[in-house]
């Protein structure tokens, strides 16, 4: 349990920190700090055992990863905080639900396992961005109105089943 | 004193199979993934699509490694089904993986509302190889009543908890704690009739025994140390036996009272039920004990009985009754009026465990004329109250004391014999003072 909390503040730190550099080098000092401060918050709720806000802060940190290129942010570290941030974000869930059980069997490999599977992901994760960002296809104006179709037909989709399930 | 199960009612719906579930944590990903997309695409930015690439991996490695459709086996065991109030219990719940390996499975029981955990985990979170068992102990303590052990909870996750299998295994187990009872030396009764066996109780016919009962004329044949020679001796001529009173065993009836509006609950909780629990106990025990033959009719929300019978398994039987006897109500009923009298035989004892209610009069009044004998034992209601009573409401008691006393009068002109149990004081000494000895002729 203490390697996947301490797992879980390295990943919240690398996002935090590596998304305020970026914006700071592309001289968004304000944005930095804002950063800063959202990783404060997301570390005291942490900290306190609070639950709920996790899904909201990593919205936050991956639109401003995604606005972080806009501006011209170096996009490596904007990946590397989409990665660190979905790592804090899978932590911060699975300590709630450890904290959840009375009692938890971690000699079985639990913990472990859990963390190698994850570790896994966001090192193939991160790499596949990577190329992306180093290959930068050139997406043309009906491949664009495909994907746009593409992303519509999905979501109407999800939410047919958000509906079902709400039933 | 509860019936019920821990099991959350919000869960009923869960009830059938094994159902795979999406949750939230995966619509959440979904969704941010989608308007990373359709950011990228709007502003015409590669980056931003590429942000979601992790996620994606992330969505596609939960969906390839969902979890198997779990073959689990439940098994609960209890140290004791059956074991006095108070006493602690352990609880053990196994459940074995005979399917596919599980990475990641939460099992959590649900303990019946009225149990007291004391010790150990009731959800455990572990991962189960295939043909492994994970186990869960915990100890519970409980006050008199049954209850009812219903389904665990085993959820199942993915290996990153995106999607969630759960299902409620049976593992129903029924636990009852039987109340405590005070050991009582003799319960002296005399009912009119009695039954064919010996026993301890006097039979109001001559025959073997030890009670003298009266004198006859020596017949050939009697033994000579049954020669009354003091009475002999007023006659000239003529010799006198003394003549015993056989001692045969009873059919003993017990009603226990547990109509909802005689009994009375305090603002602590403490039912004064549980006293009369406690007293029809140890009274059938005690008669029991000197052979007799001892049913029980616990009368409130329906009627239930255990039919007359002997010794120890008899014994069994009725605390195993009195475990389960709960208070309730029943407009059919409300009156003692409609016991069902034909339940226990024809001059039998019935001892009557009853706070008693002003209306119940008449029903002693019937049982007398079909030639029952009847003990009432009666845990004080007035004195029960009294004692969480703060002095403003003394008049108030007196005037309920009065109405007891005036209540219970009328019953003794009936010829029934009154235990009026103050129950702040112990029930063994009261009963020795007042049911050690027979009253001759089985009045009083």
């Amino acid at each position: 349990m203490i390697w996947i909390r301490r797992f879980f503040w390295l990943e919240l730190l690398i996002a935090a920190v590596s998304l305020a550099v970026g914006y700071a080098i592309s001289g968004w000092w304000i944005a930095s700090g804002v950063v800063i401060f959202l990783g404060a918050v997301w570390a005291a709720v942490r900290f306190r055992g609070g639950s709920g806000l996790e899904g909201l802060l990593l919205y936050l940190f991956l639109f401003a990863a995604a606005a972080g290129f806009w501006v011209g942010s170096p996009g490596w570290l904007m990946l590397l905080t989409s990665v660190a941030a979905l790592g804090a974000w899978d932590l911060d869930h699975f300590l709630q639900r450890l904290s959840e059980a009375e009692d938890i069997e971690f000699e079985t490999g639990l913990g472990r396992d859990h963390l190698k599977r994850l570790f896994l992901v966001q090192g193939i994760g991160f790499a596949a961005g990577f190329l992306a960002l180093i290959a930068r296809p050139k997406i043309g104006f009906w491949w664009a109105v495909l994907l746009v179709l593409l992303a519509v037909i999905g979501l109407s989709r999800i939410i047919a089943y958000v509906r079902r399930e709400a039933e | 004193m509860s019936n019920g199960s821990g099991r959350p009612d919000a869960a009923e719906s869960n009830r059938s199979a094994y159902n795979t579930r999406l949750i939230g944590r995966f619509l959440a990903l979904a969704g941010l993934v989608y308007a990373l997309v359709l950011i990228g695409i709007v502003t015409q930015n590669g980056g931003a699509v590429a942000l979601a690439i992790p996620m994606v991996i992330y969505l596609a490695s939960n969906l390839i490694h969902r979890p198997p459709e779990p073959q689990l086996i439940v098994e609960r065991t209890l140290a004791q089904d059956v074991l006095k109030q108070g006493q602690a219990v352990e609880v053990t719940v196994r459940v074995t993986n005979e399917g596919d390996d599980l990475d990641e499975v939460t099992i959590e029981d649900f303990i019946p509302d009225g149990l007291q955990k004391i010790d150990g985990k009731t959800s455990l979170l572990t991962s189960l190889p295939r043909g492994e068992t994970a186990e869960i102990k915990y100890t519970v303590r409980g006050s008199r009543g049954s209850y009812f052990f219903q389904e665990v909870l085993v959820s199942v996750n993915d290996h990153l908890g995106i999607l969630r299998q759960r299902v409620w295994l049976p593992a129903r187990r029924r636990l009852l704690f039987v109340p405590e009872i005070t050991r009582l030396k003799r319960v002296a009764i005399r009912p009119r009739r009695t039954h064919g066996h010996f026993g301890p109780i006097p039979s109001r016919q001559y025959g073997p025994g030890v009670d003298f009962l009266g004198l006859r004329e020596y017949q050939l044949g009697d033994q000579r140390r049954w020669i009354n020679w003091r009475a002999s001796a007023h006659h000239d001529q003529r010799l006198f036996v003394n003549q015993f009173e056989q001692e045969r065993i009873a059919n003993v009836g017990i009603i226990l009272d547990a109509r909802q509006q005689s009994n009375l609950v305090l603002d602590t909780g403490e039912s004064i039920f549980e006293y009369s629990i406690q007293a029809t106990g140890s009274l059938s025990e005690a008669l029991l004990n000197d052979g007799n033959r001892v049913a029980l009719l616990i009368y409130g929300f329906g009627m239930e009985r255990v039919f007359p019978g002997y010794g120890k398994v008899q014994q069994e039987r009725i605390l195993y009754a009195l475990g389960r006897a709960r208070t309730g109500h029943n407009y059919a009923l409300e009156s003692l009026g409609n016991l069902p009298t034909r339940f226990f035989p024809a001059g039998s004892q019935i001892v009557m465990v009853s706070p008693l209610l002003n209306e119940d009069v008449p029903a002693f009044t019937r049982l007398r004329s079909n030639g029952y004998e009847i003990l009432l034992v009666s845990p004080d209601p007035v004195d029960f109250e009294a004692q969480r009573m703060n002095g403003d409401n003394q008049l108030a008691l007196r005037i309920a004391r009065i109405e007891r006393t005036l209540l219970l009068r009328k019953l003794q002109r009936l010829g029934v014999r009154i235990l009026d149990w103050k129950v702040n004081r112990p029930f063994a000494p009261l009963v020795r003072a007042t049911l050690s000895r027979a009253v001759p002729g089985g009045r009083r």
